[in-house]
């Protein structure tokens, strides 16, 4: 049994704007154990994104607490929140939009260990090119700027920054989502490979069901800004008791054209029982 | 054979002195439908937009013909063109306010779209508005005409879209990543409609999309467009059996599913598509990253031809027995 | 490495589905701002020109400002006065550059101040919203409502008319609007994920500020310099006017504009040239705000 490294309890948060006083997310609670990768996974406005920066204090929590190794994230002081910071970090869904676009990729891998003050500007070059070898990417890209790379390239540039300061938890939101296919697979391969070599532990934040059941040991279902089920992958992918998730899983598509003409058939008998809801 | 609704023969489209789409031949039949797919860059937005001529410089169409229903939609004088956009073709995209005016009631843009293109006074216009929006699945659809886009969801937003594509009876639909914004739920139900369109209607169908379960379920024939090219054509069942082409292959192999071995990688190929110009013309496009690339790969581009019932641009397409051999041509 | 393909760009007054709204219209304005980038290297270039000479007086202009020639005053335009003479003798022609010289360094300096006062000011905004926020933009919006000439009366009253303080006061003028601006891009930039990112990675505050919303925000504060310039240029040649710029025996051509201002009929290049001066470059420089804005939006944001 792995330590808890993340353990989100009962984090609400609600936008200043928000209609009928809905909260983005709702007494959320969930765990991360060290080494392992927590899936959540929910469609757009369930509040996924935002339990996201909620944990990495990029925005404040209105109840609840955030505890990492422990320690309360949202009521560290300065200081601490950054020693704290060194040990806990994210990858964006949008590969480009993650990467300072005025600086070279050395730059960039560099940058969080220039922020800490960490070495020296020669030993940090050498540890942007051991980042860049370890994400799969030429020496020479270290040159380049994010213009010119692709959206597959751009990520792993991301990924490598993420790895910079060592941490030991990466939250990864929506980061293979705007991907395409065969570089989503590349990715996905990094992010195992990754996890077995330096024993990180991932916040998995998905849409895509079959992602997460790829990637993660546990899952937590969101909807709403509360998670709705929670539970083992082998659990929730054999026997999902939530009707939510058993929705969700029943809408993924199949790539083969017959069993997925006969999974739409099947759902499109069901949604003509029940009643039809504001699509 | 009827002739098909959409005959695309050797279109070829370019950026500045840079060809992003080459050589592409595709036909739909009436009723029909059809997946084009491929990632990003492959050039099948690029496709979908040049066969409705809404391109501008710097790209330019440089070759080839679209014929819609017998008439080359590319030789078409701007007043021609106009009667059959929106008219005889129409667009369905990936974001509905690329053809929403936020600051109109949807009703009335729906009612433009039928008076543009029909000869309709305004009240057979607004009850044909109507009835359309309940076509497509939008509840109270008389009230909701005075609704404006922002008072929608994206999945209605969708379908709202979708019946101004209608407005005028087209006799083609292109759709451009029509679900990629929506959740699975959502997705789902868009996809029915759509089939539904298909079917009552007879309406033919493009569907451009890079999620190969979408296409899956709702196409007859796919298109599989790499680096700009058309590198295989197929029924639909027999494509997700048996790709003949390397990079179906590797596609099908790399999606992630609900069944996938957890023990292993998932399957991938290295590296990416390339950049516009930056392969030869002389060259399989496909052949760094291609498992089964070999001498003749390098020195000659395989063209698009017929095999095992399908169409391929391969020198050693997968076989019978699964393999991949070398393609005897016969001599020009 | 060859340039990505640029976002399909679909044809004007395409909206419903397909069915353009309009007919098709004549090339469209950015368009031909794009294709003409001769006005931002004509402008440009004048602006450099100018510069260069007045900065250079010292080793352009063939006399000494200074120099009284009382017996030659108010000499006709000649090869060896190509301005004349004003009412002491002294060469017009050197004088004006000089002027140029003065004006532009004020000028600049106040644009250099604004920038630097005004952008922190922004970016602390922008950054720390809430109450500091509040603040920091209601004192700029109060300091805009204060009349310029009054403000600067009074400072002049104050402190005096030196060079640096001109220089200081035109560049607390222009701060908070050099401010608004800041904030405003800022703003945007601080949406975005890289700078999420850097927060999430433990950059301070400084490293934030500087290494990434300035660099990326460039575009913006550029224009931003150059519309202070004009304005300095303005306000520093309106005091000068007033007797509240630079004062004699300095002269800039705010300055050489009141002198000459009272010897129009005996000499009108007196003020005539220092006030072409002061038109030609608020002119370029208003040609190069507009090319540079027009760049901006049209190409670079992605």
């Amino acid at each position: 049994m792995s330590a808890v490294l993340l353990d989100v309890r009962g984090v609400s948060k609600t936008y200043p704007h928000a209609v009928d006083g809905q909260r983005a997310v709702d007494s959320v609670s969930v765990s991360v154990g060290a080494g392992r990768t927590l899936g959540v996974v929910g469609e757009s406005g369930s509040g996924k994104s935002t339990l996201a920066r909620c944990v990495l204090r990029l925005t404040d929590i209105d109840a609840g607490e955030v505890l990492f190794d422990g320690q309360d994230v949202h009521a560290l002081g300065r200081s601490q929140l950054r020693r704290l910071r060194r040990r806990m970090q994210v990858v964006f869904q949008d590969p480009h939009g993650s990467l300072n676009r005025r600086q070279k990729v050395g730059d960039i891998v560099a940058a969080p260990l220039a922020a800490h003050g960490v070495g020296d500007k020669a030993s940090r070059a050498a540890r942007a090119r051991e980042l860049v070898e370890l994400v799969g990417l030429p020496q020479a890209f270290l040159a380049r700027r994010p213009a010119e790379l692709s959206g597959g390239q751009a990520q792993r540039v991301a990924i490598a920054r993420a790895l910079a300061l060592s941490p030991e938890l990466l939250v990864l939101d929506e980061a293979v989502s705007a991907l395409d296919v065969s570089v989503q697979a590349q990715v996905l391969n990094l992010l195992k490979r990754l996890q077995g070599e330096l024993g990180l532990a991932y916040l998995f934040i998905s849409h895509d069901l079959s992602i997460v059941r790829y990637m993660c040991h546990d899952v937590a279902v969101m909807r709403r800004g509360q998670v709705v089920e929670r539970a083992t992958r082998e659990e929730l992918f054999s026997r999902p008791h939530h009707d939510y998730t058993q929705a969700l899983m029943r809408a993924v598509p199949v790539a083969e054209p017959t069993r997925e003409r006969e999974r739409r058939e099947r759902e499109r008998r069901l949604a003509a029982t029940t009643p039809p809801a504001a699509a | 054979m009827t002739a098909p609704v959409l005959d695309v023969r050797d279109l070829n489209v370019a950026v500045r002195n840079t060809p992003v789409v080459r050589d592409v031949s595709l036909s739909i039949p009436a009723g029909g439908r059809l997946g084009l797919v491929g990632e990003s860059g492959c050039g099948k937005t690029m496709t979908a937009l040049s066969i409705m001529r809404l391109v501008k410089p710097p790209v330019h169409i440089t070759g080839g013909q679209v014929l819609l229903g017998g008439t080359d939609l590319l030789r078409l004088n701007q007043k021609e063109l106009d009667r059959v956009r929106g008219g005889r073709v129409a667009m369905v995209y990936q974001d509905p306010m690329q053809a929403l005016n936020p600051l109109h009631r949807i009703g009335d843009q729906i009612v433009e779209a039928i008076r543009l293109h029909t000869n309709a006074a305004r009240i057979d216009a607004h009850r044909r508005a109507v009835a359309l929006l309940d076509d497509v699945g939008v509840a109270d659809a008389a009230r909701r005409m005075k609704a404006y886009p922002h008072e929608f969801s994206g999945g209605m937003r969708q379908r709202v879209m979708i019946a101004m594509a209608l407005a005028a009876d087209p006799e083609l639909l292109l759709c451009d990543e029509p679900t990629t914004a929506l959740d699975v739920t959502t997705q789902a139900r868009i996809i029915d409609l759509l089939m539904e369109i298909s079917q009552k209607r007879g309406v033919a169908l493009m569907l451009i999309t890079h999620d190969l379960g979408v296409a899956a379920g709702f196409c007859d024939d796919i298109v599989v467009m790499y680096a700009g090219r058309v590198i295989e054509r197929s029924q639909v069942d027999r494509l997700y059996q048996r790709p003949l082409h390397p990079y179906s292959e590797a596609l099908m192999a790399a999606s992630v599913d609900l069944e996938m071995p957890l023990d292993q990688p998932i399957p991938a190929v290295s590296g990416q598509p390339p950049v516009p110009g930056e392969m030869p013309d002389n060259v399989c496009p496909f052949h760094p990253r291609c498992p089964y690339a070999q001498d003749i790969c390098r020195r000659e581009r395989p063209p698009l031809a017929p095999h095992a019932g399908a169409l391929v641009a391969c020198h050693f397409p997968r076989d019978g027995a699964g393999d991949h051999v070398l393609l005897e041509r016969a001599s020009a | 490495m060859p340039e990505a393909i640029p976002k399909t760009e679909v044809a004007p007054g395409v909206g419903v589905a397909g069915a353009p709204a309009a007919p098709a219209v004549a090339v469209p304005a950015r368009a031909w701002r794009a294709k003409r980038p001769v006005a931002l290297w004509v402008s440009g270039g004048i602006l450099v020109v100018l510069a260069l000479a007045c900065l250079l007086a010292p080793v352009v202009a063939p006399y000494d400002p200074t120099a009284q020639d009382p017996a030659n005053a108010f000499a006709p335009l000649s090869s060896a006065h190509l301005f004349g003479t004003d009412e002491l003798g002294r060469d017009l022609f050197s004088r004006t550059l000089y002027g140029g010289r003065l004006s532009l360094l004020v000028a600049g300096g106040g644009v250099l101040i604004a920038f630097l006062l005004g952008t922190l000011w922004g970016f602390l905004a922008a950054t720390r919203r809430g109450l500091l926020d509040e603040l920091l933009m209601r004192s700029a919006d109060a300091l805009m409502a204060i009349p310029q000439i009054l403000f600067a009366l009074v400072c002049v009253a104050a402190f005096g008319a030196s060079l640096v303080n001109l220089a200081v006061i035109i560049g607390v003028l222009l701060a908070p609007s050099t401010a608004r601006m800041a904030r405003s891009v800022a703003l945007n930039e601080v949406t975005r994920d890289y700078y999420s990112a850097a927060v999430a990675y433990g950059a301070s505050p400084s490293r934030l500020l500087l290494r990434e919303l300035l660099p990326n925000t460039t575009g913006a504060l550029a224009i931003q310099a150059a519309i202070n310039a004009a304005s300095a240029i303005i306000l520093e040649a309106s005091l000068s006017f007033v007797g509240l710029g630079v004062q004699p025996p300095d002269a800039s051509w705010g300055t050489l504009l009141q002198q000459g201002y009272g010897f129009l009929y005996q000499q009108f290049s007196y003020a005539f040239f220092p006030g072409l001066g002061i038109l030609l470059t608020i002119w370029m420089l208003n040609v190069l705000v507009d090319q540079l804005g027009a760049r901006n939006t049209a190409g670079g944001r992605r």
